[in-house]
């Protein structure tokens, strides 16, 4: 992991389009900023993971549906 | 479920949708096929990319009738949406129980230009697991 030291205010460049900013600083929170092209997601790693994590436990059990559907692996419907 | 091993899958419109970031949590399925077959509202979002990986996907309406969920504007303007058509999909987790359908990170597609996002929305009394109505 890298590990940079920003003070408020200062900021970090993420690629050439992605810029995250610290806004504020407490004992207990940081405030962060991002400006970002609209196709890039920003979210809380927790609630990413989460969704990843449902959409895994769906795609899991989906099988049943692929045999119903008759999608077979090559990615076409008979 | 019905048993009917000689159901034909139909692909809508025949070609493939693309998420220019995969899915969420499965960055490497980015192509799909939405299959969809007579008798039943469920489709399924076939990956072009991952074999065997498929997401069962419903209308939200069927779990939440009045669903209408706010986009942020950086979704419509990756996803082009001004001037497409926008279907939402939710993925379905199936299991002995009644199905649960995710309101929270539904599937956005713009039709015309067939290229999809998931999408995590902000509210988060938005369920991941709305039991859906009915048997699909």
């Amino acid at each position: 992991m890298l590990i940079l030291t920003r003070r408020p205010g200062e900021s970090v460049m993420v690629g050439n389009s992605v810029r995250i900013t610290v806004t504020e600083v407490s004992p207990s929170a940081v405030r962060l900023g991002f400006e970002a092209p609209a196709e890039v997601s920003i979210y809380r790693e927790e609630v990413y993971i989460e969704i990843a994590q449902a959409n895994r436990a769906a795609a899991e059990r989906s099988l049943p549906q692929v045999v119903e559907f008759g999608a077979d692996e090559t990615g076409g419907g008979r | 479920m019905s048993a009917a091993p000689s159901t034909t899958a139909i692909a809508s419109a025949g070609s493939e949708i693309l998420f220019e970031e995969g899915i969420i949590g499965i960055p490497r399925a980015r192509r799909f096929h939405l299959l969809e077959r007579p008798g039943s509202p469920l489709r399924l979002l076939q990956s072009l990319d991952i074999a065997g990986f498929a997401l069962p996907v419903v209308d939200p309406r069927f779990a939440e009738p009045d669903y209408s969920p706010t986009l942020q504007s950086r979704v419509s303007e990756a996803l082009s949406l001004g001037d497409g058509g926008c279907v939402l999909l939710a993925v379905v987790t199936l299991g002995d129980a009644l199905p649960t359908a995710n309101l929270r990170a539904p599937i956005v597609i713009n039709v015309d230009r067939r290229v999809g996002a998931q999408v995590i929305l902000d509210d988060r009394s938005l369920p991941l697991e709305r039991p859906l109505a009915q048997r699909l």
